[in-house]
């Protein structure tokens, strides 16, 4: 509860310091979520990291030109270095065989080098006022004034409106610039823009996180919206608001105990954040498609089961011993692997299709219901159907069409196994001699 | 010694040996493109450190580089994991990987309170101060720590580029090609991020971050950019990783010291880069305009021979050379200047005022006719109009080889004619 009571005592504080740094994460996180979504799309989420490097430079040199830390003057430089780096990077690639990420590489380590070279040499002349320029490096949320609230907010405004008023040719930009270019739009133009925007999130975002969990922003939380949706806008969307969640997580981390900085906590609940999408997304996420194969699994050996009920129905007996199901299944099975598996879960696989309805258990004997039947047919149709198929259509031998069959018949659909019939002419026999079942319409399953 | 003091040699060499030993394995990096990886792995080895230094309290241990080794691992094995989710892409899993793992390292550093790792010195290094760090060996010092550990590294790197020649090569320059041959790239691949992390480990202490990123790109890019072959290439980064470091203390020297010395390095890698950027003879990009020149140049030369060529071949009165020019819309000065210097070259004769080929601009010029009037009627045989091959013949009459020619011709059935009916030259004898 100490949690709790520590949250509800954040929102009712009176300090301000702590509201004015939880503000400015805030937005910080609506602010990198938006741009990044962009960044993340056209490939680019680590031109952020160059031009944040490539901004160091600026700094010190507006430093050194000026002689003043005024925020203002050091955010001029270092978008002017930032944005100059961010140029040179496709100038690079375009004359020389040098790839995108070797002169992102080259541009962020030799910028960077010379911003150090440059700020060793401010510090060594000493004028006592150099002190804090290398917070533009590594950040100090916890610093934050009203002032740099405000920038952020002003920015975050501002950024969010181009964006609405642009959405259709950032979009166009995003997914097709060749067609964009095609309808007459200044690509260009936007492309240039959305690096300008970037740029300014970057150097803005330097001040209270600092240069690597800037780009950590820009990149988490449009990767673990990309995990959610497919389409730009909820993107958009979802993306600022899990920024804005990790920069709340941020800020409310950091004061539960002393000294732990505020930027890098945010950047681990962006983490955490994507790293739960990774997991649960219903997209692409890995459990889901752990649990979607294994349904699939499931699927596929209830229906062997109902194939083999049907080959004993067949032969005309009317009921099978619950054990030779297992022998039966045993030896047509052909992935030993499945076939463990199979054996060890057996009864719960034969319970569940007995609680389906499809099969109906009395004592020791098994016996399909009317629906099982039904669906035994459909299958054991749709598995000859296809021997027949690849046997006359694709001129394949028939002793080796059962095993595609065997695969197939699963994911066959209805409307596929009509065609199939109509342009076999409603065949009677598949290539082993066995008459294929006739479904009556009404009593199929929809 | 060439007027440097021997502390200072120190700290070129260790400078060398971090800038060979990261150039040689950088170059691996530029031609898998993952440069990037570099980046990453530097950052992300900082949880690994603090780990280990949180667990054994020591800051100089063989755990500290187990630890960051460990993470350099991961690294590329949690991008492999994001990339599998098929949404993302592999630079931004880099970037989630490494930032995060940074983000961690610092956290922790905040909440370490016995650890004393200045992260200022991680970034910027210390090698000026290399040197003082002796290693003694019963009593005699025998150089700076530094130098023997980087070394060490180095020779590791050698040997390890030398002994995984073949498969670096493969799973650089077709992966599914070394997988097919049983090469495992896979495993090269974590070996190669393994040695990235040791390099960029030994390297840290003594020169900072910044100069081991730097490092890893710079000298395999500029290396890149001046040869075609692997072997040089690796050969190339070498020396130009220890050229780095040289210009690069001379930089700091220019400065009285007053500069952080791999600031200056990295400056002078930058600096280097451009000038190969600029000149490198098959890719930079002003002897690519130098060449575009001397190409404009010689067409140039090769048009005014044609056309004093069909000046004469139109047997009317000779032309001075003032006529000549404004009847064929030479208007340039640069014209002017050309048929000047191909009338001192004695391609072209004035006489009387009026100008010809010499028999040696005749020659020339033939033989340009030759396969200009062959291209033109190869393309009137190919089925375009007879009026719409003359700009294709202006271009190619430049490149088409004497052997080519004769192939067209003997294709053609040797014809007399160009599909304006003009007569084709025929070969000249050569050497008369």
């Amino acid at each position: 509860m100490d949690i709790v009571n520590e949250f509800f005592l954040y929102f009712s504080d009176a300090g301000s310091t702590r509201r004015i740094v939880m503000s400015g994460t805030i937005l910080l996180g609506i602010l990198s979520g938006v741009l990044g979504t962009f960044a993340v799309l056209r490939r680019q989420s680590l031109l952020g990291d160059a031009m944040a490097h490539a901004a160091l430079p600026g700094i010190c040199l507006a430093f050194l030109l000026t002689g003043q830390k005024h925020s203002f003057f050091l955010l001029v430089g270092a978008s002017i270095t930032g944005l100059l780096g961010a140029m040179l990077i496709p100038y690079i690639t375009s004359k020389t065989k040098i790839k995108t990420d070797a002169a992102m590489g080259i541009v962020l380590s030799v910028f960077f080098g010379i911003g150090i070279f440059l700020l060793t040499m401010i510090q060594q002349k000493g004028s006592g006022s150099q002190a804090g320029l290398d917070h533009f490096i590594f950040g100090k949320a916890a610093s934050l004034s009203q002032e740099d609230v405000y920038t952020i907010g002003f920015v975050c405004i501002f950024v969010i409106a181009l964006i609405l008023l642009y959405y259709k040719q950032f979009q166009i930009l995003c997914f097709d610039a060749a067609f964009g270019k095609s309808l007459g739009l200044r690509i260009r133009f936007f492309d240039s823009l959305l690096m300008l925007l970037i740029v300014i999130a970057v150097m803005v975002g330097l001040q209270a996180v600092g240069v690597v969990l800037m780009v950590a922003m820009l990149i988490l939380p449009a990767s673990a919206a990309r995990q959610w949706t497919h389409s730009l806008g909820n993107m958009l969307f979802l993306s600022g608001v899990l920024g804005a969640f990790a920069g709340i997580m941020g800020a409310f981390f950091s004061t539960l105990a002393p000294k732990i900085p505020t930027g890098p906590v945010m950047v681990l609940s962006a983490s955490f954040i994507l790293f739960f999408s990774l997991l649960f997304s219903p997209l692409h996420g890995i459990l889901p498609k752990i649990w979607r194969k294994k349904q699939q699994r499931i699927h596929t050996a209830e229906e062997h089961i109902l194939k083999d009920m049907y080959r004993a129905y067949e032969e005309k007996e009317d009921s099978v011993e619950i054990s030779s199901i297992w022998i039966a299944f045993r030896h047509d099975s052909r992935d030993t692997k499945i076939e463990n598996n199979i054996l060890s879960c057996n009864r719960k696989m034969l319970y569940h299709l007995v609680k389906k309805g499809l099969i109906i258990l009395n004592d020791n004997l098994a016996q399909l219901s009317d629906k099982g039947l039904q669906r035994a047919k459909i299958l054991v149709k749709k598995h000859r159907l296809w021997e027949l198929y690849l046997q006359t259509k694709m001129d394949i031998a028939s002793d080796h069409v059962h095993r595609d069959a065997d695969d197939i018949e699963h994911i066959l659909p209805m409307e596929v196994l009509e065609e199939l019939e109509k342009s076999l002419d409603l065949p009677k026999q598949d290539p082993h001699g066995k008459p294929i079942p006739e479904i009556h319409k009404e009593a199929q399953p929809c | 010694m060439l007027g440097f003091e021997i502390h200072e040699i120190w700290i070129m060499a260790i400078g060398a040996l971090v800038c060979a030993s990261c150039g040689l394995l950088g170059c691996f990096l530029i031609l898998k493109k993952l440069s990037l990886m570099g980046d990453a792995i530097s950052h992300s080895v900082l949880p690994g450190i603090v780990i280990a230094v949180m667990l054994t309290g020591k800051i100089h241990s063989l755990w500290v580089l187990l630890g960051a080794t460990a993470m350099g691992i991961l690294t590329p094995f949690f991008t492999d994991i994001i990339k599998k989710s098929g949404l993302i892409h592999e630079d931004t899993a880099i970037g989630a990987v490494f930032t995060t793992l940074f983000a961690l390292g610092v956290v922790l550093l905040s909440r370490a309170g016995n650890v004393d790792i200045d992260i200022d010195c991680v970034l910027y290094g210390e090698i000026a101060t290399t040197p003082l760090d002796v290693l003694m060996i019963s009593g005699i010092s025998a150089g700076p720590k530094a130098f023997w550990i980087l070394i060490f590294l180095f020779l590791g790197n050698m040997l390890f580029v030398f002994l995984f020649y073949k498969e670096l090569k493969l799973s650089s320059f077709d992966s599914p090609l070394a997988k097919a041959m049983g090469l495992h790239p896979e495993r090269i691949h974590y070996l190669l991020m393994a040695m990235i992390s040791i390099t960029t480990i030994a390297c840290f202490e003594s020169v900072g971050s910044i100069l081991v990123i730097a490092m890893l790109i710079v000298p395999g890019a500029c290396a890149y950019l001046l040869t075609h072959r692997l072997g040089i290439m690796l050969v190339l980064s070498v020396v130009i990783g220890i050229l780095f470091s040289i210009s690069g203390y001379a930089i700091t020297m220019a400065f009285d010291g007053n500069v952080s010395v791999s600031g200056s390095m990295t400056t002078a890698a930058g600096i280097i880069f451009f000038l190969v950027f600029l000149f490198s003879p098959s890719q930079g990009i002003l002897s690519r305009f130098w060449k575009k020149i001397q190409n404009k140049k010689s067409w140039l030369v090769d048009h005014i021979l044609l056309d004093l060529y069909r000046q004469e071949e139109k047997n009317t009165t000779l032309l001075s050379e003032k006529e000549f020019l404004t009847k064929y819309g030479y208007n340039t000065r640069q014209a002017q200047k050309t048929l000047h210097s191909l009338i001192k070259a004695k391609m072209a004769l004035t006489k009387d005022n009026t100008i010809s080929l010499s028999s040696e601009g005749k020659k020339r010029a033939q033989d340009l006719m030759r396969a200009h009037r062959l291209w033109e009627m190869y393309m009137h045989s190919l089925g375009s109009q007879s009026d719409h091959v003359h700009r294709s013949a202006s271009e190619m009459e430049h490149i088409l080889s004497p052997e080519l020619c004769e192939q067209i011709d003997t294709v053609l059935d040797h014809p007399a004619q160009d599909p304006h009916g003009k007569k084709i030259p025929g070969i000249l004898p050569r050497n008369s």
